[in-house]
C-alpha cells in the first residue's frame, strides 16, 4: 500500500475554500436514516481533518478507532461545536452549544472535541426537530458555488487565539448528497421517485444541496436512464442544482439539452405527453446557437472560458423555453463525474502515481470544458495541478476516502440469485450488491473491496494531505462516501 | 468481416503465418525509447505498455518497416495509441509521431486510408446497406447472399486490390486511438483514426460524438450483447465496427480500469482471483440460501469467468450485422495459440457465410479444443446470449 508520506502535502489550501458532500450512490435512501448518515459522515470529516501529527498539540484522549470521539479537557471542561451528547445527566439527544459531562463519558456523538489545553474546533449550532428529523441550522454554511460562509457565529475558545493555533479550520458540514450511481444503470433505474422527493425535502429542509449522478449507460438502457433521468430531476425538487455524467455521450447530450433540464423541472405535463424538452432531446440537432440564447449562469461560463459551445436546437421547437417559462428552479450544473478522471491508480505499484494535472487534454474534453461546474477527481496523484484551460469557476473534487480503480463489465452480485445465469452486462437482477459487498487483500497486502461493479481502494493517504496536494486557488469539494456497513440494510 | 490479429513482433514468418491462418487486418504497438526518456517509465504510449517488450517491439523507426511488410501479405496495418489517456505534451509527441508514421506513404492512399479491396469494399457496403433497409424476415436471406458473394469476391479479388493500392505505401491503415484528440491529432496527419475500446462506445450517443469527431471505425466495447450491437449498426451505417471475438477476456472495463499491468504484479483482474477474500454482508443477507448463492457465484465467477473468452457462436449474427472486422486480443500470448485460434476463426467464418441460418451454422460450426472447459455455462463467452439465453 502507499506510503501516506508519498502524496505531496504541501499545498496550503484553505479549508474555508473546502466544501463536503455525502454520496449516496448506489444505496436506497427509504432504508436509511439520511440524517444519521450526515451527523456520521461529519464526524468522520472532522475525525479525519483533526488527526493531529507530530509537531502539533497532541490530543491525549483522541481515540479516533472509535465511532465516538471522546475527549477531556482539563481546563475548561467545555465542549465546543458538539452536535450531540448523551450524558450521564438525564440528557437526551440535543444539539447543544456546550455541554459540561462529568465523570465517566458515555458513547458520544460529537463532531469536534476539545483537545487537552486547546480549542480546535469551532462552534457550531444544531437543533433537532420533534419526531427524531435532525435539522441543520448551522451557523455557518458552505456553498460550492460561492465557497462562502453564512451567519458565522464562531466563537473562540476563551483560553487561546485560534488564529495561531494549527488547527484552525471550519467544522465540516455536509452541504450537498450525491444520489444515483456511478456504474450501474440498474442501481440507477431503480431509485423510486417517492424516495427521490423524500430525499429532496429532506435537502430542502436542512439546506443540502443535490447532485444527480447518472452512469454510462449500455445501449439497451440508454433511453430507460434518460427517463429515469427526467423523473428523478422533478423528483428531487428545488435542491437539485447539478447533474454528474460520466461518459462523453451524456454530456454532449446535457450540454446540447440544457435547457431541456430545465423544461423538464418546471414541466407540468405527464411522462406520456412528450415534452418540449424531450422533442429537443430527440431531435439532437447540433445547430449552433449564440451564447445570448444562455441563461445567465452558463452563459459566464462561457465567457470566462471564451470557447462557443453549440448547442442542441430544433427547428420543431422556435421558442427558446427560458425565455418565455421563468426558471422556478435553479438551473443545473453539470458535473464531469470520476469516470472521466483517467489518471492510473493502482494501490499495489504506489510507485507508477505521479503528480496529475487536469487539462481538457487529460479529459479529452474540448468546448465542453467551458460548460462544467465541477470536476471530479479520486486520488491517482501525488499532487494535482489543474490547468488554465478549466475555468477558475469550476470546482475540483476529490471522492474519499474509497478511490475506484476499476469497474467489472459484468456485475457477479447481479447473479447471486441464480448463479447458473448467464453472465451478462445486462442480466436482471434484485439490487444484490445493496446486501453484500466482497473484500480483498492481495498477496502484496493491498486491500480491495468490490462493491456492486465498482472495484474500490482505500485511499492511501490521510485526508488532511489528500487536500493539500489539491491546488490551493481552487474551490475544493470533498465527496465522502460512507462505509457498507453504514448503509448496508 | 475480416479477421484483426495482434502482430507483437517481426519475428520472421509472424505475419505470414497469420496470413495464412486467416487474418488480413494486423495491428500492433510500438515501444519507444524516446518517449520513455521523455515521459517516464510509468507513462503508458499505449495500453499493454506495461507488458514491455512481450507486447511490443516495434518501435518508431521500424513502423514503416512493419507496415510495409504488412502489406506486402496482402493485410491491412493497424497501430494502437490507446494509452488511458495523454496530456498536453504527450500530444504534442505524438503529433509528430503520427506525422511520422503517416510519411511512411509512398503514394496517396485511399480517401479514408482504410482496408482496401474497393470491388469488396463496395459490395459489402451495399450488402450492409440492404441489411438496413430490407426488412426482418428478407433481410438476412438477402444479406447473406450479397454479404457471401462480396466477402468471396474480396477474398479471390480484394486481396490482388489490396496489393494494388498499398503498393509502395508504408503508412498505416488505422490508428487505434483512445482519446477524441488524439483522433483529431491522427486525422490532420492524413491517417484513420479508429475508435478503441478505451473511448467506451457503449450506446448510441457516444457513437454519435465520435462519429461527428472523425471516427469512421469504432470498436465496441466488450460487454455490449449483439442486439446492442446490431442496434448501432443499424442506427449508424456510416460507420464501421470492430467486435471482439477471441481471447483474453478481462473481467474489468476497458475503458474504466486504471489499474497497471507492471512486472511483478500482473493485472489486477488475475490477482483478485487468488487474493484472500470475504464476504461483507447486511443482516438480511445472511440466510442459508444468500450465503450458499453468493459463495457459488463467486467461485463461477473467480475459476471460470472470462479464462479463456470466445465468441466464435456470434460469427453468424456478427457477420450479418455488417461488423467490419473482428478482434483476436493477445499480443502477449503464445504465437502458436494465437494461430491456431485465428484459424480457428477462420474455419467458422467460412462455415457462416454459407450457412443458411444461425441455427445451421451452430450445428456446424467448430467449438474450441478445450470446450469442455471454455464452455460451461457461458462463463467465457463475449456473447453468452447465442447459447444461454436469458
Amino acid at each position: 500500500m502507499r506510503d501516506a508520506k508519498s502524496i505531496d502535502g504541501r499545498g496550503p489550501v484553505a479549508l474555508s475554500r473546502v466544501t463536503y458532500a455525502l454520496n449516496l450512490c448506489d444505496v436506497a435512501p427509504a432504508k436509511l436514516n439520511v440524517s444519521e448518515l450526515v451527523a456520521s459522515a461529519e464526524r468522520h470529516l472532522c475525525s479525519q481533518l483533526g488527526r493531529i501529527e507530530a509537531g502539533e498539540i497532541r490530543c491525549e484522549a483522541f481515540n479516533t478507532q472509535h465511532e465516538c470521539v471522546e475527549s477531556q479537557c482539563e481546563k475548561a471542561a467545555e465542549w465546543h461545536g458538539v452536535t450531540e451528547s448523551q450524558c450521564e445527566d438525564p440528557i437526551a439527544r440535543r444539539g447543544v452549544a456546550g455541554c459540561q459531562c462529568e465523570g465517566p463519558i458515555a458513547r458520544h456523538s460529537a463532531t469536534e472535541s476539545q483537545c487537552g489545553g486547546a480549542a480546535a474546533w469551532r462552534d457550531s449550532v444544531e437543533s433537532q426537530r420533534e419526531g427524531g428529523i435532525a435539522r441543520r441550522d448551522a451557523t455557518e454554511s458552505q456553498r460550492e458555488d460561492a465557497a462562502t460562509r453564512h451567519g458565522n457565529n464562531e466563537t473562540p475558545h476563551e483560553e487561546m487565539d485560534l488564529r495561531e493555533h494549527p488547527c484552525d479550520r471550519p467544522l465540516p458540514t455536509i452541504s450537498r448528497i450525491y444520489a444515483g450511481s456511478y456504474c450501474c444503470e440498474r442501481s440507477f433505474l431503480s431509485i423510486p421517485d417517492k424516495d427521490a422527493s423524500e430525499l429532496g425535502l429532506f435537502c430542502s429542509t436542512n439546506g443540502i444541496a443535490l447532485t444527480l449522478v447518472m452512469p454510462s449507460p449500455l445501449e439497451s438502457m440508454r433511453e430507460a436512464v434518460y427517463r429515469k433521468a427526467r423523473h428523478l430531476i422533478r423528483s428531487l425538487g428545488q435542491s437539485l442544482d447539478e447533474i454528474c455524467v460520466n461518459d462523453i455521450g451524456t454530456l454532449t447530450r446535457a450540454i446540447g439539452t440544457h435547457e431541456n433540464w430545465a423544461i423538464t423541472r418546471n414541466a407540468t405535463e405527464t411522462e406520456s405527453a412528450p415534452s418540449r424538452g424531450d422533442a429537443l432531446a430527440e431531435a439532437g440537432a447540433l445547430d449552433g446557437a449564440s451564447a445570448s440564447d444562455l441563461p445567465p449562469s452558463r452563459r459566464n461560463a462561457l465567457t470566462e472560458s471564451g470557447v462557443p459551445v453549440k448547442l442542441a436546437t430544433s427547428a420543431d421547437i422556435p421558442t427558446r423555453t427560458h425565455q418565455t417559462t421563468p426558471p422556478t428552479m435553479p438551473e443545473l450544473g453539470i458535473v464531469a463525474g470520476r469516470l472521466f478522471f483517467k489518471q492510473q491508480r493502482d494501490p499495489r505499484t504506489p510507485e507508477a502515481i505521479m503528480p496529475s494535472h487536469i487539462s481538457a487534454a487529460s479529459l479529452d474534453l474540448e468546448h465542453e470544458v467551458g460548460t462544467l461546474s465541477c470536476i471530479e477527481t479520486d486520488l491517482a496523484f501525488t499532487r494535482l495541478h489543474v490547468d488554465a484551460s478549466i475555468p477558475k469557476s469550476c470546482t475540483i473534487a476529490l471522492h474519499y476516502p474509497f478511490t475506484l480503480v476499476s469497474r467489472m463489465r459484468v456485475c457477479q452480485f447481479a447473479h447471486d440469485s441464480n448463479p447458473a445465469s448467464p453472465f451478462t452486462a445486462t442480466a436482471p437482477c434484485h439490487l444484490e450488491c445493496r446486501h453484500a459487498m466482497m473484500e480483498y487483500r492481495t498477496h502484496e497486502g493491498a486491500r480491495f473491496y468490490k462493491a456492486g461493479k465498482a472495484i474500490m481502494a482505500p485511499a492511501g493517504a490521510s485526508l488532511r494531505d489528500a487536500i493539500r496536494a489539491l491546488p490551493a486557488d481552487r474551490s475544493i469539494r470533498i465527496v465522502w462516501q460512507p462505509s457498507f456497513e453504514e448503509v448496508a440494510r | 468481416m475480416k479477421i484483426l490479429a495482434p502482430l507483437a513482433s517481426l519475428e520472421p514468418g509472424a505475419i505470414e503465418a497469420r496470413y495464412q491462418a486467416g487474418a488480413r487486418e494486423l495491428y500492433f504497438g510500438l515501444a519507444s525509447a524516446a518517449w520513455t526518456r521523455r515521459f517516464g517509465p510509468y507513462c503508458n504510449l499505449n495500453r499493454m505498455s506495461d507488458f514491455g517488450s512481450r507486447a511490443n517491439t516495434i518501435d518508431e523507426k521500424q513502423a514503416a518497416d512493419a507496415t510495409r511488410s504488412i502489406h506486402a501479405a496482402q493485410c491491412s496495418a493497424f497501430v494502437t495509441l490507446n494509452a488511458g489517456l495523454y496530456e498536453a505534451e504527450q500530444l504534442t509527441y505524438l503529433r509528430k509521431l503520427c506525422q511520422t508514421l503517416a510519411e511512411g506513404k509512398a503514394c496517396a492512399g485511399t480517401a479514408d486510408g482504410m482496408t482496401g479491396g474497393a470491388q469488396g469494399d463496395t459490395q459489402r457496403e451495399n450488402a450492409r446497406m440492404t441489411n438496413v433497409a430490407g426488412d426482418g424476415a428478407n433481410r438476412k436471406d438477402a444479406a447473406a447472399t450479397s454479404e457471401a458473394s462480396a466477402i468471396k469476391a474480396e477474398r479471390s479479388n480484394g486481396d490482388a486490390a489490396v496489393s494494388h493500392k498499398r503498393r509502395g505505401t508504408n503508412a498505416p491503415d488505422g490508428v487505434i486511438v483512445s482519446t477524441r484528440a488524439l483522433g483529431r491529432i491522427v486525422a490532420e496527419a492524413g491517417l484513420s483514426p479508429v475508435a478503441s475500446t478505451m473511448l467506451d462506445a457503449c450506446n448510441a450517443d457516444v457513437v454519435r460524438t465520435l462519429r461527428d469527431a472523425g471516427f469512421k471505425r469504432i470498436i465496441v466495447p466488450r460487454e455490449m450483447s449483439l442486439d446492442e450491437i446490431g442496434m448501432l449498426t443499424a442506427a449508424f451505417p456510416d460507420v464501421e465496427f470492430e467486435a471482439f471475438l477471441m481471447r483474453d477476456g478481462c473481467m474489468f472495463s476497458d475503458s474504466h480500469c486504471f489499474t497497471r499491468h507492471l512486472p511483478g504484479h500482473g493485472a489486477l483482474c488475475g490477482t483478485l482471483r487468488m487474493s484472500e477474500r470475504r464476504f461483507v454482508r447486511a443482516k438480511d443477507a445472511q440466510g442459508f440460501a444468500d450465503v450458499h448463492n453468493s459463495e457459488l457465484t463467486d467461485e463461477l465467477y473467480r475459476s471460470f469467468h472470462m479464462k479463456r473468452a470466445c465468441g466464435l457462436c456470434a460469427i453468424y449474427r456478427l457477420l450479418h450485422m455488417g461488423i467490419a472486422a473482428v478482434k483476436i486480443v493477445g499480443r502477449a500470448d503464445n504465437e502458436q495459440e494465437l494461430l491456431d485460434d485465428i484459424a480457428l476463426v477462420q474455419r467458422n467464418l467460412d462455415i457462416a457465410q454459407t450457412a443458411p441460418s444461425e441455427q445451421a451454422y451452430l450445428n456446424a460450426m467448430e467449438f474450441p479444443p478445450d470446450r469442455a472447459a471454455t464452455c460451461k455455462l457461458g462463463l467465457n463467452c463475449y456473447y453468452p446470449e447465442v447459447r444461454f439465453p436469458l
